[in-house]
């Protein structure tokens, strides 16, 4: 098991190159998130920040909840690149499974290799996140941001940044490679190929209505908060919860939610063969379509989410506080200063849905070798093979990105609504603040995501000969 | 007389193919010349690893020669690039493959027009009425809605033939197209060529290892060791099996 494992590792250890990316930037996040306790804390003593413990704790909170948004964004890409792996490995693992390896040996092999490229990573986001977090530290110390007192970095705490990235890792690796290995030696040897049917209903009866409940009762309980505060601030103790039920519900529904969306977007990227066939293709697996999306929706929701709310919180109060005098100019720049931070801390798990992104295209486009090959044959240039890659990531960009936008704006101007409506000088009701910045950032964003991770799986789908089609095997 | 009016579709003349470099090399096809006749089912025979599938590459413009020229219809292959070459394939040759010959995500409908949408080519009333008739003439009339995964193997090399014919191309080649058939719908597969020869005057070029396939053909080119062995006309399979045999013996 350890000898196939390092065997493996030793030979073939590119394949986990995305893998060991991933493990990377969540260790370099969960170091920051464990550091940045650490420097406000030494920061407040005799620093400008004192008097916002409220604030401080707020970040707190936020920057962990984060730290578990990148990680389970972390474990569903890494799942998915050891689907991956596991497919390009497919021959030979029909064969070590026909010579007389057990399943269970060969996804013990599986996670050993999670384990170390777990291990590795982590080490390496660990070193990297102190070095950013010392270097950051000295340069806001030298402009005069910060008061020069000298910081210890070493806590215990910081095994945390590695038990988690080994723990993800290696079980993403035996989540990813459940499909394949617990299938008979002939079947894993047919899985190096398409599946000739889709599998359509990944999500059970009793689990759809579940996932309906907590969706739509979650919005309920949201727009009711929204209500009450117009009236109470204890609305925002409604909206909030309701708000997160609704969205997890989301995400644990996303099976149910995505493909609908992405058969209408699928007629975005204009007629042509090219588009249609990228759509039918985004479509034919429609969980890991989602998979695929979840992690940019997640990241744009709660970019936006935070920003509207905040950019709406700064429009209506920004009138009261003139009145009210200079304290609260300076909450105001804190809370710049917050939704700045809260951004970056964001951006980790936007990183890593994209490089998810890239891992779904390259999957789907080594599953159609054949499909890929007969397409060329019958008269497919490769810049049209090229094309259909482009439009199926666009597709899903769109979708994750659109999805993301409109939760966002929705969360966001229901949770500030519910928090400050009732307060006398605002006045009740208002429209949501969304700086066009925001929109335009992420059309862009999506815009760059999309073509990115369409370069290497479309380099690799216009390198297949149209040969491949006529092999019998 | 132009290349339109000849009674030759494609041609091969000193085709030869070798692979890798140095020690390694492997010499797949050696100085091949060959007419393949219009309106004609010619069948290419030849044990595995003899060159008739490279052979069928070159000719179909799947895979270039190392020396020598190929020439379908008008154009000779050699001085084409990739994107040339694709189009060729998608305006002049028609495929039918051993397995794996639609499109899992497309209906059966969509896998036959699907040359005509390579092109940019709207579909006319005229182009629908003739797939329709080649649909209900091979059986497949009620299924035009399907995906290839709904159909039996024969229905699906079926659905294929549909597709090389709706285009009307030049030359219509079938890899070993009985292969993964029972015996019955092999057969079946086998008429539907012929009769598209006959009939529409189609050209095909049939590659196989199998006399009872060959048999059918009006002309049988055996293949050995990346030579040209024997260029027989229509016989049966009893014969062709016998000539095949020969071959393997004295290889």
């Amino acid at each position: 098991m350890i000898a196939l494992a390092l065997r493996e590792l030793r030979h073939r250890g590119s394949q986990h190159t995305s893998s060991l990316l991933v493990a990377i930037i969540t260790a370099v996040f969960a170091t920051m998130v464990i550091e940045l306790e650490t420097v406000l804390s030494v920061q407040s003593v005799g620093g400008q920040f004192v008097s916002h413990g409220f604030v401080r704790a707020l970040l707190g909170i936020l920057s962990v909840l984060f730290l578990f948004v990148a990680i389970f964004v972390a474990c569903i890409v890494t799942a998915n690149t050891f689907g991956i792996i596991m497919t390009g490995r497919a021959k030979h693992i029909a064969l070590l499974r026909l010579l007389g390896a057990t399943s269970r040996a060969l996804r013990g092999s599986i996670a050993i290799e999670g384990i170390v490229v777990g291990f590795v990573g982590s080490a390496a986001g660990l070193i990297l996140g102190l070095l950013i977090i010392a270097g950051t530290y000295q340069a806001l110390v030298d402009n005069g941001t910060f008061v020069p007192v000298p910081i210890n970095l070493g806590t215990p705490l910081l095994v945390t940044p590695v038990i988690v990235g080994i723990l993800s890792t290696a079980g993403s690796a035996w989540f990813g490679s459940r499909k394949l290995l617990s299938a008979s030696p002939l079947e894993a040897a047919g899985h190096a190929q398409e599946p000739s049917v889709a599998m359509l209903r990944s999500i059970g009866a009793r689990n759809r209505v579940a996932v309906l409940v907590m969706f739509f009762g979650g919005f309920a309980l949201l727009l009711a908060g929204a209500l009450i505060g117009l009236a109470s601030p204890l609305g925002v103790l409604i909206a909030a919860p309701g708000g997160g039920i609704s969205f997890l519900g989301f995400v644990l529904g996303a099976n149910l939610f995505i493909p609908p969306i992405l058969k209408r977007v699928g007629a975005l990227t204009g007629p042509g063969v090219s588009s249609a066939l990228a759509s039918a293709n985004a479509l034919r697996y429609p969980a890991r379509a989602s998979r695929s999306t979840i992690g940019l929706i997640i990241g744009v929701t709660l970019v936006t989410m935070f920003t509207v709310a905040g950019q709406s919180f700064v429009a209506e109060t920004t009138p009261v506080a003139n009145n009210a005098g200079a304290a609260s100019g300076s909450d105001k720049i804190f809370l710049h200063l917050t939704m700045g931070v809260l951004d970056v801390l964001i951006g980790f798990s936007l990183v890593i849905a994209a490089i998810g992104l890239v891992n779904s295209l390259s999957l789907s486009v080594l599953q159609r070798r054949r499909e890929i090959g007969l397409l060329r044959a019958l008269g497919f240039t490769r810049g049209q093979v090229r094309r259909m890659v482009l439009a199926e990531s666009v597709q899903l960009t769109i979708v994750g990105g659109g999805v993301g936008l409109v939760l966002g704006v929705v969360y966001g101007w229901a949770g500030v609504l519910a928090a400050i409506a009732s307060d006398g000088h605002i006045g009740g009701f208002f429209w949501p603040t969304i700086p066009a910045w925001i929109i335009g950032s992420i059309i862009a964003g999506a815009l760059v995501i999309s073509i990115v991770a369409s370069v290497l799986p479309a380099r690799r789908a216009t390198r297949i000969a149209p040969m491949r089609a006529l092999a019998a095997d | 007389m132009t290349a339109s009016e000849s009674t030759i579709v494609a041609s091969a003349r000193g085709v030869g193919k070798t692979y890798g470099t140095g020690e390694g090399v492997v010499t797949a096809l050696r100085h091949i010349d060959l007419d393949i006749e219009r309106g004609k089912l010619t069948a290419i025979m030849g044990p595995s690893g003899s060159g008739k599938s490279t052979l069928m590459h070159m000719l179909a413009g799947l895979d270039t020669p190392t020396s020598g020229r190929v020439i379908v219809g008008e154009s000779d292959l050699s001085g084409l690039d990739d994107d040339q070459l694709t189009v060729l394939r998608r305006r002049q040759i028609g495929f039918v493959f051993q397995a794996f010959n639609l499109v899992p995500t497309l209906t059966v409908m969509g896998n036959v027009l699907l040359p005509f949408e390579l092109d940019g080519v709207k579909p006319t009333a005229e182009h629908f009425a003739r797939v329709r008739t080649l649909l209900a003439g091979l059986g497949l009339g009620a299924m035009e809605g399907r995906r290839p995964h709904e159909l039996s193997g024969g229905q699906q090399q079926r659905v294929a033939i549909v597709r090389a014919l709706a285009m009307q191309p030049s030359l219509i080649f079938a890899d070993e197209p009985t292969g993964s058939l029972d015996s019955r719908s092999g057969r079946e597969v086998l008429s539907i060529l012929r009769q598209s020869t006959s009939e529409f005057g189609q050209s095909v070029v049939l590659v196989t290892h199998d006399p009872v396939a060959a048999s059918y053909a009006d002309r049988v080119v055996f293949i050995a060791d990346g030579r040209i062995a024997r260029d027989v006309a229509a016989t049966d399979a009893k014969s062709l099996s016998e000539i095949a045999l020969d071959l393997e013996v004295r290889a």
